[in-house]
């Protein structure tokens, strides 16, 4: 660099977060006698707009190159920061974010260690900033085709909403047919409504529209490249082929957990809330005078801690359902909590208890237990013993079906899906967005979308909130002319490249590849396919890969300004 | 050794390590003192770096990055693994004790285990003592060997490196995938 650095040092008192258990005061004069440190400023809090416009001040009214803030976590404040860098003219990559917050603040309980730590810190950072360049974006023109992985409710919502924008959509089916868990249902939430109808209106709706691409029995293998720009490698029955699409949406579903070993479960007379509903479609059996729901059937238990959401609005609707068909049949719902909200819900659960259905309630510890009446051609065949809290007493209850509300858990599929499409999951396996509070609807990757029950059980008309929204977010990314990629991604030095290949077996992305071209035979990155890891830098034996932003000269400043 | 606070450097990945011990600042954990590099992957680290911190005076280096099989890029960290025990190696063979360089994987949200892993490792190397005076080591004798190392891995020709690799069943793996 042919000028001396001039660096910003702003320290951030977090509204007394950091303010109260480090003496700002000392940390200001320690950064002022850093080398290159022109300018030291605190404020209370520079997140905010306020401070966003002191830095921006600060930047023109010194001529500062770099900043360093000393708050919080780049991992959540950095692209603010960045976006204020840049409204100063100053290239938003010439900053520097040190977590004194979280790291020393929070961490060391006396002042006097926090400040020296965060001392220590700042001139780590500090002088990683001298040694910062300015980086340019790689532009990306973003492909106008969606990948839908998974047709249930919300991928063909998705992709219904997607063609209404002018996407051209390319669907990806696992199994042979479309409709997903709508196949198995008989009436659908809220109110009954008609599955079978409703599915094949969205699908004459699709099928008519040449936006809208079908591919059946496909798998997604891999998947390279970045927002606007994937290559997708998809296998089916006749073999593998690469697709081109801007955004990816996951909307893979869940599947139910069969309640095996609970409450005698058989599939014959005690049977679950879906195969309930495809019996309700064949005709319901004659015999059937008497039905009882247990709910919570393996969910919120020790393998399945949380409520699934929607078996409670089912249990309900299919109780309904069949009490107004059948007037004389008992039906009985058997729950330990009912967590239903919503006006419709509410009134559900009225018309139910108006309607004679009637309720009992469990406890976890002392669950009903069904029991079989011996052979000999007794109707009704089973009786239910439970211990029903409200009214305090032992209830029996005889009935000829159980229907069991069992709890939805990720698709088989979905640890795989999600390792190839680097999503993060939680500890039950639903995929989960990158910020719970702060960023819904955003995953780690800015074109890879999540909906419907992949993310969480939901019902099938917030299924298709979220997949309206979903389609929202892709229009808002794909319909620009320029998507700016990510400005990490590694550079080979060709003087230096002997062309040994070690960078194309490391990089698990297919990034970075020996070609032999005019110039010769030498290693290529790509810009746009680089995730920027840096592995290859590392591994590089002649060190003619640079990791951009993570470069050797600014890992070897901060590592002699730790240790010294 | 009362009184000694040791040098530690963490290599921390921005997805797990840094995350972890972002976490660990949110829930007020104590933490002994430990300064840190944020790189995107821990596979960034080059070994040359690991050196280097030690040459600089670091007690202790540690690498810290997502659990094995939830690497942000799929394999980076079984490559950080894989180049932290030739240094380990390396550093047995010049005579200090490789335990003053450690590899965690922890998940992003396992504040705890990155409480813990800070905890042991800190009192690890106290217990170890100063790089060098604890080693029997002389600081010219250190640096000189260090020194050594560092130009050893900046050479590496590719028939070392591929001996290397060929030696561990990982890289043939790797190489199989491909």
């Amino acid at each position: 660099m042919s000028q001396d650095p001039k660096i910003g040092v702003f320290i951030c008192e977090c509204s007394g977060e950091i303010g109260s258990k480090i003496r700002c005061a000392d940390l200001a004069s320690f950064a002022a006698r850093l080398e290159g440190v022109k300018e030291v400023q605190t404020h209370p809090s520079y997140c905010m707009p306020l401070g966003l416009e002191e830095i921006k001040k600060a930047v023109a009214a010194q001529g500062l190159d770099r900043a360093v803030i000393a708050g919080c976590s780049p991992r959540t404040h950095e692209a603010l920061f960045m976006k204020a860098l840049s409204e100063a003219n100053l290239n938003p990559y010439m900053l520097e974010v040190v977590n004194v917050r979280d790291h020393a603040a929070a961490v060391t309980p006396s002042v006097e260690n926090a400040t020296r730590k965060a001392c220590a810190m700042l001139k780590v950072s500090a002088a990683r900033a001298a040694k910062l360049v300015p980086l340019e974006n790689a532009g990306v023109k973003p492909d106008r085709r969606v990948l839908v992985i998974g047709t249930g409710l919300a991928g063909l919502s998705a992709a219904k909403e997607l063609v209404a924008r002018g996407f051209k959509v390319l669907a990806a089916e696992k199994t042979e047919a479309p409709g997903g868990m709508l196949r198995r249902h008989y009436t659908m939430l809220p109110g009954p409504q008609s599955t079978e109808e409703f599915l094949k209106e969205l699908l004459d709706d699709l099928n008519k529209n040449p936006d809208v691409e079908f591919m059946f029995g496909t798998e997604v293998i891999s998947l390279i490249g970045e927002t606007g720009a994937y290559e997708v490698t998809v296998r089916d029955r006749s073999g593998e082929k690469k697709i081109s699409a801007g955004a990816v949406v996951v909307a893979t579903g869940a599947e139910e957990l069969l309640p095996q070993g609970l409450f005698g479960f058989n599939g014959e007379d005690v049977i679950t809330q879906t195969m309930f509903e495809s019996r309700l479609k064949r005709g319901l059996d004659l015999v059937v005078r008497s039905i009882a729901m247990i709910q919570c059937a393996g969910g919120r238990s020790e393998q399945v801690p949380y409520c699934s959401r929607i078996c409670c609005m089912t249990a309900l609707k299919n109780a309904l359902w069949i009490k107004e068909q059948r007037p004389s049949l008992t039906v009985s719902i058997i729950f330990r909590d009912i967590y239903i909200g919503g006006p419709i819900q509410e009134r559900d659960i009225r018309t139910a208890a108006e309607n004679g259905i009637r309720f009992f309630r469990y406890e976890k510890d002392n669950p009903p237990v069904v029991q079989r009446e011996p052979e000999g051609g007794v109707v009704p065949t089973l009786r239910i013993v439970v211990d029903d809290i409200l009214t305090n007493t032992k209830k029996e209850l005889e009935c000829n079906l159980v229907v069991l509300s069992n709890p939805l858990v990720p698709a088989r599929d979905s640890r795989k899906l999600s390792a190839i499409l680097g999503l993060p999951v939680d500890r039950h396996g639903f995929m989960i967005d990158q910020h719970v509070r702060v960023k819904p609807t955003n995953f780690l990757e800015k074109g890879i979308f999540v909906c419907g029950n992949a993310h969480f059980p939901l019902s099938p008309y917030e299924c298709r909130i979220h997949a309206y929204g979903t389609a929202s977010r892709i229009a808002n990314l794909l319909l620009r002319d320029e998507l700016q990629g990510s400005a990490l991604y590694s550079e080979v030095d060709q003087a230096k490249c002997i062309a040994c290949g070690q960078c194309e077996i490391i990089c698990p992305y297919s990034a970075i590849r020996v070609i032999q071209d005019e110039k010769g035979k030498k290693a290529r990155s790509s810009a746009v396919n680089c995730l920027g890891c840096g592995t290859c830098a590392a591994g590089c034996p002649m060190q003619a890969i640079s990791m951009r932003h993570f470069t050797d000269e600014q890992i070897s400043s901060q590592i002699a300004a730790a240790a010294n | 050794m009362k009184g000694f606070e040791p040098k530690i450097l963490a290599f921390l990945c921005n997805w797990a390590g840094y995350a972890a011990y972002d976490f660990a600042g949110t829930k007020h954990l104590q933490l002994p003192f430990i300064l840190e590099v944020r790189v995107m992957c821990t596979g960034r680290v080059d070994p040359s770096q690991l050196i280097e911190a030690f040459l600089n005076g670091c007690d202790g280096v540690m690498l810290v990055g997502c659990r094995k099989g939830e690497c942000r890029y799929e394999s980076g960290n079984y490559h950080a693994e894989m180049r932290a025990s030739w240094v380990r190696k390396a550093l047995r063979h010049i005579g200090i004790n490789p335990g003053r360089l450690h590899c965690e994987w922890i998940g992003a949200d396992d504040e705890q285990a990155f409480k813990r892993v800070a905890e042991e490792f800190s009192a690890k190397i106290e217990s170890f003592g100063r790089l060098g005076d604890a080693d029997g080591l002389e600081k010219v004798e250190l640096d000189s060997r260090l020194k050594a190392l560092t130009g050893c891995w900046a050479g590496t020709s590719i028939c070392r490196a591929e001996r290397m690799f060929s030696g561990t069943r990982y890289a043939g793996s790797l190489l199989k995938r491909k």
